[in-house]
This record gives C-alpha cells, sequence and structure tokens, in this order.
C-alpha cells in the first residue's frame, strides 16, 4: 500500500464533524473502531518517509478523529486487555503529530497512559510506540511525556476523571457524561 | 507536532519558559485565577459560535493596534504550528519544555495577558467554520487554542484586525 492509498482510506473513514460525535458515543469497540484500526496499521506498515507524507498530509478534522479513535483505543485495551489496541491508540497519536497542536496531544497521551498502567507495560508501552513516529518530532511527543513528574502524566492533571462502568473503565474529559453506549 | 521546545534548551527558550512561568506565578497571586482555570477547563463545542461571534475571521484582516494600546505588551496566541515561528522571530508565545505544560499553567498564562492588558496577535485564525476550533470530542471538542481564547473573552476582550485588544 502506498501513502496516497492511505490517505485515500483515510478520507474514507475520517468522516464530518457530525459523524465524528456519534462515532466518539458508540458501543466499544465498535465496526468504525475496526475501520480505523485497519487505517493505523496501513500507516504504521509504511516506511517512514511515507508516513511523514500520511501525517503531514491530513486535515485538522481527520487528526480529531484519529485522536476520539486514541482515546477509545485505550479504554478498549484495558478493557480487553490488549496491548495491540493500545500500540494502536498510540500509533494514531503519531499519525496525527504533525497536524496537532502538541498540547492537545498531551492531553489524549494522558488517557493512553493510565491505560499503560492499567495494562501493565507502562513506559514501555510508550517506548515500544515510537517507532511508529513519522518523524523525530513526533518521536519525542511520546517518549518526552515520559519524562513529566509523575503527577504530571495523570488523566486527572490534564481535566480527565475515570469511572468504572457497567461493561467496564471509562474515561472522560471534565464534566461530560459519559455516553450511554459505553 | 511543533513541539512546545522542539529545540535542545537554548537561550531564546530559556528565556520564554522563564516567562511562562513568571507569568503563572503572577497570576496566582491576582484576583481571576481560579475563574481562568475554570474557564479554560470548562469550554465545550457549544462555546465555539460565541467565541467566533468574539473573536471570527481569517488572518489578515485590516486594523492595527489602536493608539490607546500602542506601548502594551504583544503576546502571541494560535495552536503551536503557527506560534513556534513567531516565537523564533521574537514575539512573545507560550513555550515551555515538552513535559511542564499543563492546562493550568496554560490557563494562567493567558489570565495574566489579561490581567496586564497585553495586546494580543492572533497567530491563528478563527475560521468561521470553526476548523481552528473545533477539537477531538474526547477533549471536550475544542482545541487549547479555543480555550486560551474563552479566557480572553470573558476578560472582555475585542477583535481589531489581527489582534485582540483589551476592554481598557
Amino acid at each position: 500500500m502506498s501513502a496516497d492509498t492511505v490517505l485515500k482510506s483515510a478520507q474514507a473513514a475520517l468522516l464530518d464533524d457530525a459523524a465524528q460525535l456519534a462515532y466518539y458515543g458508540a458501543p466499544l469497540p465498535s465496526p468504525k473502531d475496526g475501520e480505523i484500526t485497519r487505517l493505523v496499521e496501513a500507516y504504521r506498515a509504511e516506511p517512514p518517509p511515507e508516513r511523514l507524507k500520511i501525517a503531514s498530509a491530513l486535515t485538522e478534522s481527520q487528526v480529531n478523529w484519529l485522536a476520539t479513535y486514541a482515546h477509545r483505543m485505550a479504554m478498549v485495551s484495558v478493557r480487553q486487555q490488549s496491548p495491540d489496541m493500545l500500540r494502536n491508540g498510540l500509533a494514531a497519536v503519531l499519525m496525527a503529530a504533525k497536524v496537532t497542536d502538541g498540547r492537545d496531544a498531551t492531553m489524549t497521551l494522558s488517557v493512553l497512559y493510565r491505560a499503560a498502567g492499567l495494562l501493565g507495560p507502562g513506559d514501555a508501552a510508550f517506548q515500544a510506540a515510537a517507532v511508529d513516529a513519522p518523524d523525530a518530532d513526533a518521536e519525542r511527543l511520546v517518549l518526552g511525556f515520559l519524562t513529566r513528574a509523575d503527577a504530571a502524566k495523570t488523566i486527572e492533571s490534564m481535566g480527565y476523571r475515570e469511572e468504572t462502568g457497567t461493561r467496564g473503565i471509562v474515561i472522560v474529559y471534565g464534566r461530560q457524561a459519559a455516553p450511554a453506549a459505553w | 507536532m511543533d513541539a512546545l521546545a522542539a529545540a535542545p534548551a537554548n537561550p531564546r527558550n530559556s528565556a520564554l519558559a522563564k516567562d511562562v512561568f513568571d507569568s503563572a506565578e503572577r497570576a496566582i497571586a491576582a484576583p481571576g485565577a481560579a475563574a481562568a482555570i475554570t474557564t479554560y477547563g470548562s469550554v465545550d463545542a457549544s462555546s465555539i459560535p460565541g467565541v467566533v461571534a468574539s473573536f471570527g475571521g481569517p488572518l489578515g484582516q485590516p486594523g492595527a493596534i489602536p493608539p490607546q494600546f500602542a506601548g502594551r505588551e504583544v503576546t502571541t496566541v494560535g495552536r503551536l504550528p503557527q506560534t513556534g515561528p513567531a516565537g523564533d522571530a521574537g514575539e512573545r508565545i507560550l513555550r515551555v519544555p515538552d513535559n511542564s505544560w499543563s492546562p493550568d499553567l496554560n490557563a494562567l498564562w493567558m489570565q495574566d495577558a489579561a490581567n496586564r492588558g497585553d495586546v494580543i496577535k492572533l497567530a491563528t485564525g478563527v475560521s468561521n467554520d470553526a476548523s481552528s476550533l473545533a477539537g477531538s470530542p474526547a477533549r471536550g471538542g475544542v482545541s487549547v487554542f479555543t480555550r486560551e481564547l474563552a479566557v480572553l473573552q470573558a476578560a472582555g476582550y475585542t477583535r481589531v484586525g489581527d489582534y485582540l485588544v483589551p476592554p481598557r
């Protein structure tokens, strides 16, 4: 698969903002998660120059979709005890890193870091995922997160809260209610 | 990403980081700190139309800094990929080491600029279609840039050209 093919897949999978809101609140996991997982895995399979081409061509709306996916994968990975889902969530952050404001990305990394801690690998999950970065700046984004003080890595420090729902872990931002389907 | 401070330590980055931390200390000691943190954290997608109404429009609009604000400190805000080059060119921006940024620090830095009556220079347009303002629903539906603008909106700022000016 080429970078152009991956970008076409991104256009097909990452739709408008209204659809993203529905995706955010969909059951964990959902068929859309599977579609985006295939997209992220295709990105990961590309060599670094192609990954950079893909990451640089995404729109702001598309990188927001990837952030939503990453957030969902943090929860799915814990519920299913799946390091692969966590890895794909981290890859989505890296895929989005060239367009995303690093401050926004840092918020999402706190959620993934919480999942990494619950799953067990902790820092090692971030270190392993860094190879999926499109360039050195993006790699530094993920590895740099590990150098934060412990209190500054928490989801609470970034404005999130964690709950235990009937289906498992739930992490939501601010005062938002957790989607009923979660 | 355009890192918060992508380059290794250098005098420019160190000076900008010290400025940010000093700003936060001033803000904590002044009225409005708690309110700014609350405003910053509670912004969501429903806030976007109001932010667009206050500050909307692309960059490149006519209008200079009004004379009554001449000599004020000018602070540049926007999305990091746009503020980074402005900071490198000498403008006052938020730039701290990656591992030091936090939402509270960001809110306090913005509130300090409002407390001082800084003129704000936009490095990122405030798109009427909200593309520069919207964020992942998992992050409250807005970008960090929107949160900064919300703090300025609460402080009574208005847009003049590519600047946001304080109420007095």
